[in-house]
């Protein structure tokens, strides 16, 4: 009974991930929408940074080598959720939304001494946005109400593994399969003089995907020092289009053959630690994605290369395991510079965060909750664009299990 | 050990409640703040319509051609309406047309005469209906004859306005009224006192022929009101339900008093009621229309076209050009509208029908059904009156759902028209008109109105 509940709880919550909205930003209107941020919750809080670091307290998904430091009784399970509120602005306006919702489940556990792996389900991608837009009907004096919604985005799930060919050195891959759709409507609803349609353009989009990683951790003194790379190839997402147009009772299907494609970048990544086990680690990473090489149809838009640089540290005053009040709590910041693909009217739509958090451990060490708080900015209101401020409140569990040592005292 | 991960997993998932708990707890906190964000997302959001490419456009379109002509039904059903038309009118527009009712009465409901009774005299009583058509200020004179002939219905059971019953020329009694002063009230004259006292011997002695209405209508074929020849003025209309009309014998016996009776024959089989509705178009310009399936067309008739209810005269639309709408890529008709107009200056001397119904028709004219929307109501004419200037003065149909079916198949074939009529219970009992302007170069020229939504594919 247990079993099939959880199995139940499981795929709809899998499928509450795939199919809800997790962003209310007019800039995810553009190719398949924000590109989400990858890493659990202790990267969260600390400004999405981790190439370097080893998965040891949490899942670390930023690097898959870094699965080769889940030691080998853990398992461990991931669970986040968000809640962002966020002030959209334009020279002359202001509006606010927040969004919330469940974001990511992932599982790492280590197989065999060389060998350990990870799964889950995370967003990629994500689109929603909702924009009301007043047009003239041409040839009369009236004008209608137009809706233009966004929502979908492209989830990933993948299979990550991580080798230990030899002492301090990790490789792995993330073999994931990319899918989701993207579904564009403008709407009108039926007003005097207008009548109602609903234009429905959908989009969904799939393909394999691979990027690869390497880590190098090793002892200097009391220190353990780590180096981290990532890559990941060019990539195109095959798509099918399907554009409906709804009005009356009849609906006009239309399967484009020259629709919009898209490409995944090239991607680099590189990363250094400095880590003190049950102190502090310091971790400083860069990625650089080559969207210069992608095209995309909407002429507003330009797109350059993305760089991202984040830093986070991580801290805990903690001397003993059974410690309790705040001696028992990791403390965590952070903080990241995203110069986006996106150009819009020669304007960078760039973004930076400063992000802390806070490590409650749970069950005698084993899990833990974190919370991260990020708060950042988008854009820009020059040229009439849009710049976003945002709080976001990140709600992390890992779930870490001794399992195999229970066998073992079986 | 190492072997078995998936066996191991589901186990420690059982074994593991607080996983479960734990699970339950975020999902539910998840959804209580989803459902509370989606109250927020209905806001309307304008931010961010710069990034839109806003390809789609809503166009009206208003020049493809409105063909219209004059229809003239061959025939239309008059029988069982409650109203009986009688008179004469002419114009120019329309020519003469003269109304003839044609009606059954039946047997007192009691007639038990004395054989001291004496008879009187007998009449006729008619009561307006309170419809004029025409005008009412010179006298009528019209005339009741008796039928030689049975009123009998066709197979459906309906006479029509160009049914015929046989009648002797002299009539049985006339009268000449002001209809513009009676208008509101009833009119009783007197009959040929030989035909009541054929009647009053037949009750008396109970003759066969009064035994029951059949028998009676077998012998009283009915009756006929006509108009003076000389008379052309009005038409006007009689109630002529079941009873409306009575014939009624008049007699009296002495005795200590004298006692007054009355017998009325009344109006009988109702549905067998019909007006006969003659028209002579000669010297207008109609004067070629003659059968149904050809229509003439506006051009031939001064760019106007016609609707007179009881003659059976309707306009034919047709959109000659919309076939080329299926040639416009990625289009969609959002919404069509049908706006007509009536000839300016024409119809002051009558108040305008306020309601103009559609009937499909085919190519040879024929009365196919009612047009109804998809929600199932029938499609009639918003009326709208310019008191000022006549000049917005017009009827305006919704007939985006016709449309949009003829089109869905990618042909259009125009020869599907549309009449414009009167509503049933108006064109089968009345006589109104309706002219419509069909010169596309007029201001209120016929015009279609079609909504369009251009998408783009992309």
């Amino acid at each position: 009974m247990k079993l099939k509940y959880l199995i139940v709880l499981f795929l709809s919550a899998i499928s509450y991930t795939l199919y809800s909205q997790i962003t209310s930003s007019p800039y995810s209107i553009f190719g398949i929408g924000n590109i989400e941020t990858g890493g659990f919750g202790a990267n969260a809080a600390m400004g999405g940074t981790g190439i370097a670091f080893k998965s040891s307290g949490s899942l670390n998904n930023l690097n898959p080598a870094s699965y080769g430091g889940i030691d080998s009784l853990s398992v461990f399970f991931e669970l986040g959720i968000f809640g962002k509120t966020t002030i959209y602005k334009t020279a002359t306006e202001s509006q606010n939304r927040f969004d919330a919702n469940l974001k990511y489940l992932a599982a790492g556990f280590r197989v065999t001494r060389w060998w350990a792996g990870s799964f889950g389900i995370i967003p990629f991608s994500s689109v929603g946005y909702s924009i009301n837009t007043t047009n003239i009907y041409e040839g009369t004096i009236y004008s209608f109400e137009r809706q233009y919604t966004g929502k979908g985005g492209i989830n990933k799930f993948y299979i990550g593994n991580s080798l230990k060919p030899f002492k301090n050195f990790f490789m792995g891959f993330h073999a994931s399969y990319l899918f989701g759709s993207i579904i564009n409507n403008e709407i009108v609803d039926a007003t005097e003089n207008i009548n109602a349609y609903k234009i429905t353009q959908t989009q969904y989009l799939n393909n394999f995907y691979l990027d690869y990683g390497i880590q190098y951790q090793f002892n200097l003194g009391k220190l353990n020092y780590g180096i981290g790379l990532t890559y990941s190839n060019q990539r195109k997402l095959k798509t099918d289009n399907i554009v409906e147009v709804a009005f009356g009772i009849d609906t006009i299907s239309i399967e484009p053959e020259n629709f919009k494609t898209f490409f995944l970048p090239e991607s680099y990544g590189i990363g250094i630690s400095v880590e003190k086990e049950n102190r502090f680690r310091v971790g400083l990473d860069y990625t650089f994605s080559r969207w210069s090489a992608m095209s995309f149809s909407n002429p507003l838009l330009e797109v350059k290369d993305n760089e991202r640089i984040s830093v986070g540290m991580e801290y805990t005053p903690r001397q003993r395991r059974n410690e309790t009040g705040i001696k028992a709590l990791y403390y965590r910041i952070g903080g990241f510079y995203n110069s986006s693909y996106l150009e819009i009217e020669n304007q960078p739509i760039d973004s930076k965060a400063i992000t802390f958090g806070l490590g409650i451990p749970l069950r005698q060490d084993l899990s833990m909750i974190n919370l991260s708080f990020e708060l950042g900015d988008l854009g820009t209101t020059q040229k009439g664009l849009i710049r976003e401020f945002y709080g976001l409140l990140h709600v992390n569990i890992t779930l870490r299990d001794l399992w195999f040592m229970k066998r073992k005292i079986k | 050990m190492k072997k078995h991960i998936p066996t191991r997993f589901i186990y420690t998932f059982l074994k593991y409640k607080i996983i479960f708990s734990f699970c339950s707890a975020v999902i539910f906190f998840t959804g209580l703040i989803i459902i509370q964000s989606c109250g927020e997302q209905e806001n309307t959001f304008t931010i961010g319509s710069t990034f839109l490419e806003q390809n789609s456009r809503v166009v009206l379109i208003d020049t493809f051609r409105v063909e219209l002509s004059t229809v003239q039904f061959d025939s239309i059903a008059t029988s069982g309406t409650g109203v009986a038309l009688c008179g004469r009118y002419s114009d120019n527009e329309f020519g003469i047309i003269e109304c003839k009712s044609f009606f059954q009465i039946g047997i007192p409901s009691s007639s038990i005469i004395e054989n001291n009774e004496v008879y009187d005299s007998v009449t006729i009583m008619l009561t307006f209906s309170g419809y004029t058509y025409g005008d009412t200020i010179p006298n009528q004179k019209i005339q009741v004859h008796q039928l030689t002939e049975n009123i009998v219905a066709d197979n459906s059971g309906y006479l029509y306005n160009t049914s015929s019953v046989d009648y002797k020329e002299e009539p049985i009694g006339f009268t000449v009224f002001k209809p513009w002063v009676n208008i509101y009230e009833s009119i009783e004259f007197r009959i040929d006192d030989n035909l009541g006292l054929e009647l009053f011997e037949m009750l008396k002695y109970n003759a066969s022929q009064v035994s029951s209405n059949e028998a009676f209508t077998e012998y009283f074929k009915g009756l006929v009101i006509t108009t003076d020849e000389n008379d052309h003025g009005v038409i006007v209309g009689f109630n002529a339900g079941e009873g409306a009309i009575s014939l009624t014998l008049y007699s009296h016996i002495v005795k200590e008093n004298l006692i007054e009776n009355s017998y009325d024959f009344t109006l009988y089989n109702y549905y067998q009621q019909f007006n006969q509705i003659n028209y002579d178009r000669s010297g207008t310009l109609l004067s070629d229309l003659t059968v149904q399936d050809d229509d003439i067309p506006s051009i031939e008739t001064e760019d106007k076209t016609f609707i007179q209810s009881g003659t059976g005269l309707v306009t034919k639309i047709q959109f000659p050009t919309l076939g080329e709408f299926l040639l416009m890529e990625n289009s969609a008709m959002l919404k069509a509208e049908l706006v007509i107009a009536p000839v300016i200056n024409n119809y002051t001397r009558s108040i305008l029908p306020d309601s103009v119904i559609i009937i499909r028709t085919d190519i040879i004219n024929r009365t196919l059904s009612q047009l109804y929307n998809n929600e199932g109501e029938k499609v009639t004419g918003k009326f709208i009156q310019d008191d000022q200037y006549n000049e917005q003065t017009s009827y305006t149909f919704d007939i985006t759902d016709f449309l949009q079916a003829e089109l869905k198949d990618s042909y259009f074939d125009y020869s599907k028209g549309l009449l414009l009529a009167f509503p049933e219970n108006t064109f089968i009992s009345k006589l109104n008109t309706l002219i419509i302007e069909s010169d596309s170069k007029e201001f209120n020229a016929p015009r279609l109105k079609i909504q369009v939504l251009v998408y783009d594919e992309e």
